[in-house]
């Protein structure tokens, strides 16, 4: 498995958060959900950071919805996990699986 | 939310960028917001959450413009360099005539950085000041100052921290590495005190060096370098200065040297007359103010003091003052005032030369934009921005001023050394002129401002795309081409203002070549030799080795006459009154004193009128002590009609009166530019006067060509004293060349070579835009033929227009000949000099001949254009 495919722990839990929102993943719903998860509230800054590197990997894709009078006729963006997000979240996954076996007593 | 908040979100919107990530961003926020209630401290949370969002991207989005402009760069770069490959001729062309241009810039830059506007290299250069005894008459000169009034000065002032005094001597300086006459100074103990700066290695003078009289030395680096090779261990050794051994105790480091060049100090030991003599000035003092004084605080203390001095010593004071100026003001007067007149000019003529270099390759660069027009308006037509077109043009533009920049970097690191070699006697300072940091730098400036130029002139006209490419391409070039005919007319206009002030120069110079010196100039080689005192200490000495060298030469082939005498002829400059003896009311009071051995008038062809000239042999020598020879000049002025052979004078420097032996002719010892003084010749060695001169400058006239005359004679020297250097060696002419004033030769020789590299980039400037008219007249050319015209009489039209243009830049150029009179004012003789206009018309005629050369090839091709090429294009 190349290198890049391994995620990072905030980059698993956006891709995570967006596929529990399932076809309502909007960053202020993604943003108070991982609130909720966290017990903190992330930056918007690194959120959108976070969802730009995403999609230049090609992890997620941006979708555009229309504009609405709330939002001062500026579109709305919801994001979809691609297949090769999938992936990389399995990858991930797998390796995380591998690591925590045998260690469990250790940390309990 | 109700209310529109547009600064903040347009503020992140430009930041973020306008796409839908942008806005996606800006809706995000307006409609997280909204959803609360309204309120001053949401309006405040919003514009805070928009400034946090915008600040975090902004870095990013900065790297990304920077990213996109590199990657954009790159491409330009490879496009222009693809543009250059496939016309290396224009690429070359521009390359190397701005590299000639920028480098004659640097190096004269250069030059005139390092002698005229670098600071001093000393700590508060603003507190050292040069003093010294002024005449009452000229209270604003500088003499040299008597010892016991400086050091009557040393006691009294407060003004001062530090009072040192020197005195400049030559001597021949002989280390492990070989031999040399160099430039010393004899200096009192404190005399680097003044200066604040540390050696290079070991140590300065202490008061003891000059007390106990142990023989100490200090070198400068170029003297440790050429006596020791550089190496460390030169402290401690020996050297001998005329002879003597010295032991070396410090290394001066060169910044040491910017008041003067001087390779070695001794410390100064007092004479006899030193102590007892008051009259007697022979020492330059230097100081350094007491931090808050000022010159005038200084002057007006030390004029004080020295008034105090004139009433006490009223003898040999009362004519006298004293003069201080700022050591910066000193130093810059070496050479003269013309020195900096020089630099001014040819400065000027640097610059006039780099703007020509600058004109042709603009001039070349429209004939070049002209030809890709189509293809910069098709660019233009498909979007891109002026920005980006002009982004284009300056990497074309980098690409010939970058390589031109580093090029002419190149020729001034070769050119500064050889100018200051050649001329370095001419300036200020010029020991310590050398290529550096700051000659990188103008020739680094003159690149980028080049090809900023460039980039300016390739995309000068800025109409709407479609238009350009509807047009026909005649009325864009025929604009372009008049954009061309204003430069190059310019350029011809400079080239001519330049021709014409080195010709004036040059026209000076050669006047003066021509004027008659008295005798005659050819088949004569001088040289000087220098007697070290310690093995010549006496007159004696001096007389013997003096005529031993002249019996020996003498009895070379083809040698026909040998003379020897103080000074360089030409050169004047030491003088003393002379009064009748029996009629002291007959007096004159500037008589120039030399003294001569007898084969001195042969040798230099000065005809002997009356009486007799001193007897060959050392017998006759000592009766001849109180004898002396008169020039023509001296005898009319003092004794009119009546004969002077026989009759006594009185002289500034022995008490009793000598007789006058003999007259002789006149001639111009003071150079072609002024009259020579009447003269009066002392038996050299034998007469007080000069007893004791180490210095003399040999004349040798042969027959011949004298090839390997020097060879012989330097032969002969080693074979009589192989300690004795044989220094100055050049034929008669050349000193007589010299004494012209070599800032005037030096200022005509680099203006000329200024001028030749102007003409010719000039004519290339011509030949340039004529030959693009040519080619976008090709069709009118076809036409004319068709309907009978001749080919001689295309020929002729094309020459009339090269004609045209050159008449307007000469027709300028006589405008500015004005302010060129004015600039070489300080060169050029009046009375000598060819009038202004004659040097005008040469100068017509010269840029007209050229012209019409660099017309000749685009008028011929026009000339030959086949009719039937042409109907067919």
């Amino acid at each position: 498995m190349p290198r890049s495919a391994f995620l990072g722990e905030w980059e698993q839990l956006v891709l995570l958060a967006i596929l529990r929102q399932r076809d309502s993943a909007y960053v202020i719903g993604l943003r108070a959900h991982l609130s909720a998860v966290m017990g903190r509230t992330p930056s918007r800054g690194a959120l959108y950071r976070t969802l730009d590197r995403l999609e230049e990997k090609g992890y997620i894709r941006g979708i555009e919805e229309d504009a609405s009078s709330d939002r001062g006729g500026h579109p709305r963006r919801r994001f979809v996990v691609t297949r090769s997000g999938i992936a990389a979240l399995k990858a991930s996954r797998q390796a995380l699986l591998h690591l925590w076996k045998g260690v469990e007593e250790v940390l309990e | 939310m109700s209310r529109r908040r547009p600064v903040f979100e347009r503020l992140l919107l430009w930041v973020v960028g306008q796409d839908v990530r942008g806005r996606s961003m800006a809706g995000d926020l307006r409609e997280e917001y909204g959803q609360r209630s309204a309120g001053a401290l949401n309006e405040l949370r919003y514009a805070l959450s928009c400034l946090r969002l915008a600040g975090r991207y902004l870095p990013v989005r900065m790297l990304e413009a920077a990213r996109r402009a590199a990657s954009a760069g790159v491409l330009d770069l490879r496009q222009s360099a693809r543009g250059f490959r496939s016309a290396p001729t224009y690429w070359i062309g521009c390359t190397l005539t701005l590299a000639l241009g920028i480098g004659a810039t640097s190096t004269i830059a250069t030059i005139v950085y390092g002698s005229l506007l670098e600071p001093l290299p000393y700590p508060h250069p603003e507190r050292l000041v040069r003093f010294g005894d002024a005449t009452l008459k000229n209270p604003v000169g500088l003499s040299s100052a008597s010892v016991l009034n400086f050091m009557g000065l040393q006691r009294s002032a407060g003004t001062f921290d530090v009072m040192a005094a020197f005195r400049s001597e030559r001597a021949i300086v002989s280390g492990p590495d070989g031999a040399d006459r160099l430039q010393g100074a004899w200096v009192t103990p404190n005399f680097f005190e003044v200066f604040e700066l540390t050696p290079l290695a070991g140590r300065w003078f202490e008061p003891a060096d000059q007390s106990s009289g142990a023989r100490t030395v200090i070198i400068s680096e170029r003297a440790w370098r050429r006596l020791f090779g550089g190496r460390r261990d030169a402290i401690g050794r020996t050297i001998q200065i005329d002879l003597v051994d010295h032991t070396v105790i410090g290394i001066a480091g060169r910044d040491q040297s910017a008041h003067g060049a001087v390779d070695f100090w001794k410390t100064i030991r007092w004479n006899a007359d030193d102590m007892t003599l008051r009259r007697r000035r022979s020492i330059e003092p230097v100081g350094r103010l007491r931090a808050g004084t000022t010159i005038e605080e200084a002057r007006h203390e030390l004029r004080a003091l020295f008034a105090a001095l004139g009433r006490e010593y009223p003898a040999e004071n009362a004519a006298w003052t004293i003069n201080v100026m700022p050591i910066e003001e000193w130093i810059g007067s070496f050479g003269g005032a013309s020195s900096r007149a020089m630099l001014q000019l040819i400065g000027a003529g640097a610059v006039v030369l780099l703007a020509v270099a600058l004109i042709n390759v603009t001039s070349l660069t429209l004939g070049r934009a002209e030809q890709r027009r189509r293809d910069a308006l098709l660019r233009r037509a498909l979007g891109a921005t002026s920005g980006r077109m002009f982004a284009l043009h300056l990497t074309e533009g980098l690409l010939i001023g970058v390589p031109a920049g580093i090029a002419g970097a190149v020729i001034a690191s070769w050119a500064v050394p050889l100018v200051v070699a050649q001329y370095g006697d001419t300036f200020p300072r010029s020991h310590t002129v050398a290529f550096g940091a700051s000659s990188v730098l103008v020739a680094a400036g003159a690149g980028i401002v080049a090809a900023f130029c460039i980039a300016a002139l390739a995309g000068l006209r800025r109409r709407p795309a479609t238009d350009g490419l509807r047009t026909d391409a005649r009325g864009a070039s025929a604009a372009s081409l008049r954009v061309r005919l204003a430069l190059v007319t310019t350029e011809v206009a400079l080239s001519a203002l330049l021709l014409h002030a080195a010709m004036l120069v040059a026209g000076t110079i050669y006047a003066l070549s021509r004027v008659d010196m008295g005798v005659p100039l050819d088949r004569a080689l001088t040289f000087e030799v220098g007697l070290p005192r310690s093995r010549y200490p006496d007159p004696d000495r001096i007389a013997r080795f003096l005529d031993e060298l002249s019996t020996r030469l003498h009895a070379l082939p083809g040698v026909r006459e040998v003379g020897a005498t103080t000074r360089r002829p030409f050169a004047g400059g030491s003088n003393g009154g002379v009064s009748v003896a029996d009629d002291p009311a007959r007096t004159l009071p500037l008589v120039e004193y030399r003294a001569v051995t007898p084969g001195f008038f042969p040798a230099l062809g000065i005809a002997l009128h009356e009486g007799r000239t001193f007897a060959a042999g050392l017998g006759a020598g000592a009766a001849e002590s109180s004898q002396v020879v008169i020039s023509e000049q001296l005898a009319r002025e003092l004794f009119g009609p009546s004969s002077a052979v026989g009759r006594l004078l009185r002289t500034a420097t022995s008490a009793p009166p000598v007789e006058v032996i003999g007259v002789v002719g006149d001639f111009r010892d003071f150079g072609p530019v002024r009259e020579g003084r009447p003269t009066i010749y002392f038996r050299h060695s034998f007469n007080e006067v000069y007893a004791n001169s180490p210095f003399s400058t040999v004349i040798v006239r042969h027959e011949g060509s004298g090839a390997d005359l020097t060879l012989l004679t330097r032969a002969v020297l080693r074979d009589l004293d192989r300690d004795v250097p044989m220094d100055a060696i050049m034929t008669l002419q050349t000193l007589a060349d010299r004494s012209a004033g070599t800032s005037r030769r030096t200022a005509a020789t680099l203006l000329l070579w200024f001028t030749g590299v102007a003409l010719a980039l000039g004519s290339v400037g011509i030949f340039g835009v004529i030959a693009f008219s040519v080619e976008r007249r090709r069709r009118e050319i076809g036409i004319r033929l068709a309907v009978g015209d001749t080919p001689a009489g295309i020929g002729r039209r094309i020459l009339v227009e090269g004609l045209k243009l050159t008449a307007i830049g000469l027709a300028v150029a006589a405008l500015g000949s004005y302010w060129i009179r004015n600039a070489v004012a300080s060169f050029v003789l009046a009375d000598l000099t060819p009038a202004s206009w004659r040097v005008l018309a040469g100068v017509v005629a010269v840029v007209a001949l050229i012209a019409v050369t660099a017309c000749l090839i685009p008028a011929r091709r026009a000339a030959r254009t086949p009719l039937i090429t042409v109907l067919r294009e």
